[in-house]
């Protein structure tokens, strides 16, 4: 008789935590370091490892920028932000360029990257924010052209780090997967590499 | 006494499962919402951008844009504007003029729909230089298995310079969604 009492009120306890409501709106959310059952799961690349990698990058890449010579002339070169390349096959793009936003913003709160650097966009999207913010003449009506008013970047203090991320995978349902991040600095007048990276990498196992 | 026992155990696993409070949906709630709107306002409140500020810097006029949604959720045009309007709305406007000698104007999107509609006077707002722009981009990445399905989004917010593309701040916040079975089971 004790045991089913005990049980009674085991299965009570049971029963109103199973049932409690969810907690607030937040129900559902998991840091992003975790990694889900969806994500095990999954035949694709972890989300989880796409985060850590991403953080692998731009922690060494800031490390590699801020001794590149050409970068350590004491004034501010600008950097454009020019072609990532996304190469893996299997990393899609709308993910592709949130790691790429994951690590210009991690490059961003760099101070020992901001000493030398500052960032601009590429003439593509500026031309294309200028246009919706500015218009043609004043009038935001008109939709002219937006391409006067800028200040022209001075090609000689100006460098385009453009990379590619490359994947190398083994196994019958590549079960092994390299995935590798190269970088390389472009000098904007003579169009010379002051600087290429030895790819970054990391490699998955499932 | 043994059966009753084993069905008090069925009763407790039955109701564990049918009544678990794991979320069904990855999808966006307010909460996310509104984390986002306060870390990112925060952030911004924080920055360099502001702090090196005096009012005898040159003028910054702001203008904000809608985030940029590329998430595979849908996020309604108010909620993209929502998510603007609160950065903005966090910061001190009146002080901004005096101590920073910066300012916002009318969105570009607000001053087309306004005009296409009739209500704005010939002229209005024909000086409108905004110098720099505010503006955010949702992404997601989805993994899903059987009932399993997990969101992982990352929103961007970003001023940059209109003149010379010049990225003044930039800010990224993050979080997952995960959910296990079905949304109307």
């Amino acid at each position: 008789m004790k045991s089913l009492i005990a049980a009674a009120v085991g299965c009570g306890v049971v029963v109103l935590a199973g049932c409690s409501p969810p907690k607030g709106e937040n129900n559902g959310r998991v840091e992003i370091t975790d990694t889900t059952p969806a994500e095990r799961g999954s035949s694709q690349v972890q989300l989880t490892a796409q985060t850590e990698f991403s953080d692998q990058v731009a922690q060494q890449l800031a490390a590699d920028l801020s001794n590149v010579p050409e970068l350590n002339k004491g004034y501010r070169s600008t950097v454009v932000f020019g072609d990532i390349v996304n190469k893996t096959g299997v990393v899609p793009t709308t993910e592709f360029e949130a790691f790429r936003m994951r690590i210009r913003s991690k490059l961003m709160q760099s101070q020992m990257v901001l000493k030398n650097i500052r960032f601009v966009e590429n003439r593509a999207r500026l031309d294309s924010l200028r246009q919706r913010e500015l218009g043609g003449s004043g009038d935001v009506l008109q939709e002219g052209s937006a391409g006067s008013g800028t200040t022209p970047l001075n090609p000689q203090y100006t460098y385009f780090l453009n990379g590619e991320m490359y994947r190398a995978s083994r196994g019958t349902r590549d079960e092994v997967n390299m995935y590798l991040m190269s970088y390389n600095l472009t000098n904007a007048q003579t169009g010379e590499l002051v600087w290429t990276n030895s790819p970054y990498e990391v490699k998955q196992v499932r | 006494m043994r059966r009753l026992g084993v069905a008090c155990s069925l009763v407790c696993a039955v109701v564990v499962v049918g009544c678990s409070g794991a979320a069904k949906s990855t999808r966006l709630t307010m909460g996310d919402l509104d984390d986002t709107t306060a870390v990112m306002a925060q952030k911004l409140a924080d920055s360099r951008l502001l702090a090196d500020r005096t009012p005898e810097s040159p003028r910054m006029l702001i203008a904000i844009n809608k985030v940029e949604n590329l998430t595979s959720d849908l996020i309604p045009e108010s909620e993209e504007w929502l998510l603007m309007e609160r950065v903005k709305g966090s910061l001190p406007i009146l002080n901004l003029g005096k101590e920073r000698n910066m300012a916002f104007v009318i969105p570009a999107n607000h001053l087309r729909a306004g005009r296409k509609r009739g209500n704005l006077p010939q002229g209005f707002a024909m000086e409108r230089r905004p110098t720099h722009e505010m503006t955010a981009t949702f992404h997601s990445g989805t993994r899903s298995s059987r009932k399993d399905r997990t969101d992982a989004y990352l929103v961007e917010y970003r001023i940059t310079d209109l003149e010379t593309g010049t990225l003044e701040w930039n800010e990224t916040f993050e979080f997952k969604r995960a959910a296990a079975g079905l949304a109307y089971d």
